[in-house]
């Protein structure tokens, strides 16, 4: 029995150092052999769900192997360093996240968007201004009302200094001529739950991580702060609608290649992502689990990208947040 | 032991003297009340009085009652094939250094029979290719010279 | 009725039992914790049904902690940070070649702790889940330095030792991004360390890796090798004596876990500390206490159903392993909250049946299996020893799939030795990094709650309690001393 298991793991260890060889010398050819999703998130978060979900349906469609690696830490740097940094041969795609435009401008680490040639982009839930149901005010016109009597009063949960929704409270508070505390929590789950529980008066977390609270009626959401409504909530409006010109402000999640990626392979790539984004089984599954569905091929995705890093540096100038590299 | 504590406390005062130092080179942001700096200097403050108060009872004790701090040189040699097994990892790998580690840390224990050091590596690893890289999708790094 | 034909399938209850055997182990594994277990399980639920689904992820999460204690009991590291605390009594009974005792008490006292937890949760739970909810920033940091108090009786001879030791874990616990300023401390430019030190990799090297670095030592190994496992088994009596402690440990369990943010670690050391005030006799605590032993087990189990209170009324999470657990039911197409109990109530009972259920399989499970873990103990240290340092190695690594937690597992490793060799005891270490970043961004939500007014800390009754129980367990300590000048005790952790 011994000897049968040895001889059976000397076999496996050489086939797979073997393989590994195989894949290597066909160097930057990315037929055959299966695809790495890099993670920058912890395993069991929402990116990780999206990834693997989405990960596992192109599986079947692409007819190949797809791992999904979770390298988290570092603000979601570590991740994206290690997947801007991996061999440009479209084999290790990477999904990248709201931190990658703002982390060179915060001054944490050395990565941008210029590091990555995107492929397609797959969802973006955009900040939703959410209060108690009992709250004083109904719109976000009387809210704004409100924080113009109250200067600073009003305290706005968020998920950590300089993370994406504490922009998005500031710069709510730059467009509207309103100033807020601004409490940072440890993510959104826990400024929901200070919410919830009545220590902060609004978080602007995104609308997918406030809806269960939404629909059992014990919060309700003011404004969302994107171009158009979001599906999950259709009654509540946009800042744009409400005449106040904030563009986008979300987290929004997609896939990268390291940018030294030849152009034929990114399109192949696109392909199939695109075709698995557009079925009804990846919408099912993003509307199940509150994500908003938000598809961009890779000319869109570049021009976003470069919208969101062009934002995010006016925004972090403006809060004197922004480092010098 | 009353002079290690000294020699202790005194190392441990210089060190968080100069993170002291560090804590003061944190930017400040004003958009929060606190400075980050606030606690880290309250810990290593307190940290300090502790060492003071450990090198004063060494001053203070009894010399004879202290039991004599003894090493065991194997525990040095462990730690420095364990310090060259990480490195060599970079290079030859997980699976190619852990074989070779353990036969060597079993050699180093006395173990002489030859199909013991022979297997043990193996099945180790065998355990770990099948729980971590198969049904935990955890990739060990191949090093270099595999990858 | 609905509800029982739902649970008892043969393929739900073999999902069960299939997800607690994977939790032990995964448990056992030191680096593989609760959380990720859970997260590594989940994909595979997707394409269950509801109920299956969250019963296998129930059952990973129970085993996981189960099986954390087990190598924490047998060899002096715990396998999650769950069982931290359990290394402190559990591992002095293996000393004294009580393990098969220890084992039964942490059976015993897990499949209790969990019972409770869930018994409250079906009683109580939206009472309950009302008054976690008031825990605001100020109550939360009062209970993290209640937690870390527990410093001031894990000092094994020397306060000062004890206390410098719990700081070193507090300093170190500031590495990193600070999540209230977004500025960086203590990283010297290493984008590795923006995200702080682990404390898994640390906790690994301050147990694990350091007990092989001692394990060859001759003196260690002439008294060891000999080491005989006593088929002694739990008396009777001996049950009726902790029969307390472990009610009133799944208590204080149950209750930690309904707090958003305060985990089982800090709610078996709680119930440790609370355990040692109670007890007569003081001195046998850390020297291989049943009690000291069955409190943190009971406390991290009854844990698991504290937890499920705000996720399953309010559909908040409170901790990492129920923020995965409500990713699965939302994949599910469950909606957490008030209306789950009307929307889905029999799959709500079906799932409080499935949790006793898991907690009676962990009695049966710990109980055949005791003989079978404690095997361990007759393999030779020379054989051990590479085994723990290569799965130290690779629960580090598994951690982030990132070689730097490896480097940080070795650091501790070699600390770990010197401080363990100069009587330092890590446990107050450890305490130090895991409650670190809990007190200190609570204590500075406060700040900015308040305005800058510092009387929050005085003007809230639960905060003000708790404040007081921590500087009287701080200081508590320095008074024994003052009544008797101790010399220097040779301490284990």
């Amino acid at each position: 029995m011994k000897g049968i298991s040895l001889l059976f793991f000397s076999l496996l260890l050489l086939l797979s150092s073997c393989s590994n060889q195989n894949a290597d010398s066909s160097g930057s050819d990315f037929s055959g052999g299966p695809l790495t999703f890099i993670v920058p998130t912890a395993a069991g978060g929402g990116t990780d769900i999206v990834t693997r979900s989405l990960g596992s349906m192109m599986e079947e469609e692409m007819d190949r192997g797809i791992g999904v690696e979770n390298i988290p830490g570092g603000s979601n740097a570590i991740g994206m360093i290690e997947g801007a940094n991996a061999d440009p041969n479209g084999k290790t795609v990477t999904m990248v996240v709201a931190e990658l435009a703002m982390l060179n401008d915060l001054g944490l680490a050395d990565i941008s968007p210029d590091d990555y040639k995107p492929v397609a982009m797959v969802n973006l839930d955009p900040a939703a201004i959410t209060v108690p149901a009992d709250a004083p005010y109904d719109t976000l016109e009387e809210f704004i009302a409100y924080a113009k009597e109250h200067p600073d009063e009003i305290k706005i949960g968020n998920s950590g200094t300089g993370s994406i929704w504490h922009i998005a409270s500031e710069a709510m508070g730059s467009e509207t001529n309103t100033s807020y505390t601004n409490v940072p929590y440890e993510g959104a789950g826990p400024a929901v739950t200070a919410l919830a529980g009545g220590h902060v008066d609004a978080v602007t977390v995104s609308a997918a991580e406030v809806l269960p609270q939404v629909e059992s009626g014990e919060f309700k959401t003011l404004a969302v702060m994107s171009e158009e409504r979001v599906e999950a909530m259709p009654d509540v409006p946009t800042f744009e609608e409400e005449g106040y010109d904030l563009g986008t402000v979300g987290t929004w999640r997609g896939l990268c290649v390291p940018v030294d990626t030849p152009e034929q392979t990114v399109d192949k790539l696109e392909k199939s992502i695109l075709e698995t984004a557009d079925s009804k089984e990846f919408e099912e599954f993003m509307n199940d689990g509150g994500y908003g569905l938000e598809i961009k091929d890779s000319e869109e995705f570049q021009a976003f990208l470069n919208e969101q890093s062009e934002f995010f540096d006016e925004m972090l100038t403006e809060l004197d947040m922004k480092q010098e590299q | 032991m009353a002079r290690a504590d000294r020699l202790i406390s005194i190392v441990a005062i210089a060190l968080a003297l100069a993170l002291l130092a560090v804590t003061f080179s944190f930017p400040s942001p004003d958009i929060v009340r606190t400075s980050p700096g606030f606690l880290p200097r309250i810990y290593i403050g307190l940290f300090i009085i502790f060492a003071v108060v450990l090198f004063m009872q060494a001053r203070s004790r009894n010399k004879e009652a202290d039991s004599k701090v003894t090493f065991d040189r194997f525990s040095f040699v462990l730690m420095i094939v364990f310090g060259i097994y990480l490195l060599s990892m970079i290079v030859l790998g997980f699976y190619l250094s852990t074989l070779l580690l353990i036969a060597v840390l079993l050699w180093l224990s006395r173990v002489r029979a030859w199909w013991v050091i022979a297997s043990m590596p193996l099945i180790v690893l065998l355990f770990v290719y099948i729980v971590f890289s198969e049904l935990l999708n955890v990739n060990l790094p191949l090093g270099l010279l595999f990858s | 009725m609905e509800t029982l034909t739902y649970v008892f399938q043969f393929e739900t209850i073999l999902l069960l039992i299939l997800g607690l055997l994977i939790g032990l182990f995964i448990g056992a594994l030191p680096g593989l914790s609760s959380v990720m277990g859970v997260a590594l399980m989940l994909p595979i639920t997707f394409g269950m049904e509801p109920i299956n689904g969250i019963l296998l992820l129930i059952g990973v999460y129970f085993g996981s902690i189960y099986g954390g204690s087990l190598t924490a009991i047998l060899i002096n590291t715990p396998g999650t940070p769950a069982s931290a605390a359990s290394v402190i009594d559990g591992y002095s009974l293996t000393k004294k070649g009580l393990a098969y005792k220890a084992l039964q008490v942490s059976t015993v006292s897990s499949a209790i702790g969990g019972v409770v937890g869930v018994i409250l949760l079906i009683l109580v739970a939206p009472q309950l889940a009302e008054f976690a909810l008031r825990f605001s920033a100020p109550e939360t940091f009062a209970l993290a330095l209640f937690g870390l108090s527990v410093i001031s009786t894990l000092t094994a001879g020397s306060y000062a030792k004890g206390m410098m030791s719990g700081l070193a874990g507090l300093i170190i616990a500031t590495v990193g991004l600070d999540p209230i300023s977004g500025v960086t401390r203590f990283t010297f430019g290493n984008v590795q360390l923006l995200g702080g030190v682990s404390f898994i990799a640390a906790m690994i090297g301050l147990f694990a890796t350091s007990e092989a670095f001692r394990m060859v030592e001759d003196k260690i190994r002439n008294t060891d090798s000999s080491q005989t496992i006593n088929k002694v088994k739990l008396k009777w009596s001996e049950f009726r004596a902790v029969f307390l402690t472990i009610l009133g440990s799944s208590g204080i369990g149950t209750f930690i876990g309904m707090i958003p943010g305060a985990g089982a670690d800090i709610a078996s050391f709680v119930a440790y500390n609370e355990a040692k005030r109670f007890s007569k006799n003081k001195k046998e605590f850390g020297n291989g206490s049943l009690r000291g032993l069955a409190a943190p087990e009971a406390a991290n189990t009854g844990l698991t159903g504290g937890a499920m209170v705000p996720l399953l009324t309010l559909g908040i999470p409170g901790d990492a392993v129920t923020a995965v657990l409500l990713g699965a039911l939302t994949v599910q197409g469950l909606q957490p909250g008030p209306q789950l109990f009307v929307s889905d109530g029999s799959l709500v009972y079906a799932l409080f049946i499935g949790m006793l259920l898991a907690n009676l399989f962990i009695l049966i499970i710990g109980f055949s299996g005791i003989r079978f873990f404690t095997k361990i103990l007759k393999v030779p240290g020379h054989f051990l020893m590479p085994v723990i340092l290569v799965l130290s190695v690779v629960g580090a690594y598994a951690l982030n799939n990132n070689y730097f937690d490896v480097i940080v597992m070795f650091a501790a490793g070699i600390g770990g030795y010197f401080m363990k060799k100069f009587n330092f005891p890590v446990a107050p270490l450890i305490l130090g990094l895991i409650l670190g970043p809990l007190l200190e961004s609570n204590l500075r939500r406060s700040i900015i709650l308040a305005q800058g007014d510092m009387t929050i800390f005085l003007t809230r009754p639960i905060t003000v309690v708790l404040l007081a129980l921590a500087v009287l367990t701080l200081l508590s300590p320095l008074w024994n001393i003052r009544k008797k000048w101790k010399p220097d005790v040779k301490g284990e952790i």
